[in-house]
């Protein structure tokens, strides 16, 4: 979809996400250089229901048919002030190829599950997630681990 | 209200802060090019660096080594170095020579 279309899928997301708590002050910003407008850059704190707080980098390199083609991100889901994760969704704070695999932790650091490419681990997906959370429904990360269900 | 606001800066914008960060890291925002990511311990600033030197590396190198703004009073400068003895300058095609003046021009002004 490329970087300033996803960027604007983004706000749509947050538009409709009902979970956020509080609704930001300021609009969320999104860098997407003058010079290379396949690259995308987030990196925020969204706060959400129940002193949850989600911290957000999410970069990107987009081809010019608007596929994701590197990611380097980290999504981090938790209590405000606990140590450890609810979940979070991240490919080590590298920049990999978007077919590497990425891992989710869940609640003790050292515990995670592997996802065999990070095509699909996206914003959507995580906000997916946190619905799932306070539905207190099973993640893919609850079933047998691996999960090949990219959107 | 937006829930998002894009930003996009510019090149100039983006040398800035990689220039802080080498003073920051390096003591010298001028080595800029030499930073690595091994320099820089702090996450954010790690974040930062990284989509830098992802995203627009080879631009900012290109901008700082190669400008496309080279004034004719450089050139100019190729010019009154003119001639040069070939065989002067062993082994170099650059800086040899009439054919290479015209062609470091050249080079220059399409830059």
């Amino acid at each position: 979809m490329g970087a300033r279309k996803y960027a604007e899928f983004v706000a749509r997301l947050l538009n409709s996400c009902e979970y956020l708590d509080p609704r930001p002050a300021s609009p969320s910003k999104i860098e997407i250089p003058i010079d290379n407008p396949l690259a995308f850059k987030w990196i925020d704190k969204l706060g959400f229901r129940d002193g949850k707080i989600l911290t957000i980098k999410d970069m990107a390199m987009f081809d010019s048919g608007g596929k994701v083609v590197d990611r380097n991100f980290n999504y981090d889901f938790r209590e405000v002030d606990s140590p450890v994760p609810l979940f979070r969704i991240d490919n080590h704070g590298e920049w990999q190829s978007v077919f590497e695999p990425c891992h989710v932790h869940v609640g003790r650091e050292d515990v995670k599950v592997e996802f065999s490419s990070s095509e699909g681990k996206n914003f959507q997906y995580v906000l997916h997630c946190i619905k799932r959370f306070y539905l207190n429904e099973q993640q893919d990360w609850d079933e047998e681990g691996e999960d090949d269900t990219n959107a | 209200m937006d829930m998002v606001e894009i930003v996009s800066p510019t090149l100039e914008e983006y040398l800035a802060r990689v220039r802080q960060l080498s003073a920051k890291y390096r003591n010298d925002p001028d080595s800029w090019f030499q930073l690595t990511i091994a320099d820089i311990p702090e996450l954010d600033d790690r974040d930062e660096f990284s989509f830098i030197r992802m995203a627009l590396w080879d631009r900012l190198l290109e901008n700082e080594f190669f400008p496309k703004d080279v004034s004719r009073a450089q050139l100019n400068l190729f010019k009154e170095c003119d001639p040069v003895e070939p065989g002067l300058n062993p082994g170099s095609t650059f800086w040899s020579g009439p054919w290479e003046l015209a062609n470091t021009q050249n080079s220059l002004l399409a830059c």
